[in-house]
């Protein structure tokens, strides 16, 4: 803080950093947002289980802040889809035939 | 191992050296996940609930879930500070700390921005939120470009018609360099404060403290003989 004599352009310098911050925030998550929203529509097409498989090792790629909110959206369609995780493949697997009817 | 971000926040509180309303008992209850709500707790959870999905606790004249009502005009304001249409309700990840995995669960998720929907039947205390371990984990694992905490000021009047006094936002954002750390210390300590159980529940705080430097330093020692 320079002293305060000096300091006739010192809150319009913090205003300008503030502003400068806040816009690289918007932007940062705005890119985000596209990022999930490309997922998003991506899996909401997803019709077999190789599809959901597939976009398993592409999500190990993604972001950290992007990553979990893709899961959420793969999970959620792999069980309407009527997948079920195999944690000992680490992948999906078609629900078993008596599992399936026993939930029809 | 794993443990939750709440977990280890109650584990930070229980060891701050003023605190005398967490006892032994509750934080191993906590640990175990035996804990038995308070009607604030539930009161807290029911908001949280209808924030999440208002549509699915719609009245005539407002929202309900459980035993708690909440009438149109209390809840809008907090509907609004929501985005349904790009925002992520409850959304997991986790993230190894040594060998203790720390599981996050996020409020909600809009874009890079974290929220965290707190609710209080006191007065908003900014420390209470910025001290807590739970936004540095969340900084850590989700690496979000900001934290924000919406804390809502609730009170039922012990009738279960909630209103909302006030909402406070409080924003916190990424300190490099001393997260990790803090957060590592942290899960260290409590997972091997749930691995070794915790016994006397009359110790004080400072007896509390002085036992675990002691078994710590007893643990290290043992595992440089071993």
């Amino acid at each position: 803080v320079p002293p305060v004599g000096k300091a006739t352009e010192f809150m319009a310098d913090l205003y300008a950093k503030g502003r400068d911050a806040l816009g690289a925030i918007s932007e940062g998550s705005a890119k985000v947002t596209s990022v999930v929203d490309d997922w998003r529509t991506a899996i909401d097409a997803y019709t077999t289980l190789e599809e959901v498989n597939r976009a398993l090792p592409e999500m190990a790629k993604l972001t950290p802040i992007v990553a979990p909110q893709v899961k959420k959206f793969l999970m959620a369609k792999a069980k309407a889809l009527g997948f079920v995780w195999n944690p000992g493949t680490v992948c999906f697997g078609a629900r078993a035939p008596e599992a399936a009817g026993a939930v029809a | 191992m794993r443990i939750s971000t709440t977990t280890l926040e109650s584990f930070r509180l229980f060891m701050q050296p003023d605190q005398d309303w967490m006892t032994e008992a509750d934080l191993i209850a906590s640990i175990k996940g035996e804990f038995v709500p308070t009607p604030a707790v539930l009161l807290g959870s029911a908001f949280g609930k209808v924030l999440e999905t208002p549509d699915h606790y719609r009245t005539a004249h407002g929202y309900r879930c459980g035993d708690y009502t909440f009438a149109n005009d209390v809840m809008a304001p907090a509907l609004k500070l929501m985005d349904y249409e790009r925002g992520m309700f409850e959304v997991k990840a986790a993230r190894a700390y040594g060998d203790c995995d720390v599981v996050a669960v996020a409020d909600q998720i809009v874009g890079g921005h974290l929220f965290e929907h707190k609710t209080t039947g006191s007065t908003f205390n900014f420390e209470k939120y910025a001290d807590s371990c739970q936004w540095r984990f969340y900084v850590d694992i989700f690496q979000p470009l900001l934290v924000t905490y919406h804390v809502f000021e609730l009170d039922d009047h012990g009738n279960g018609v909630a209103e909302i006094k006030a909402s406070t936002r409080s924003t916190c954002s990424r300190i490099p360099g001393c997260i990790r750390t803090a957060a590592i210390c942290s899960a260290s300590s409590a997972t091997t404060c749930a691995r070794r159980g915790w016994t006397g529940s009359s110790a004080s705080g400072s007896d509390r403290r002085r036992r675990w430097r002691r078994n710590t330093r007893s643990r290290r020692a043992s595992k440089r003989a071993g």
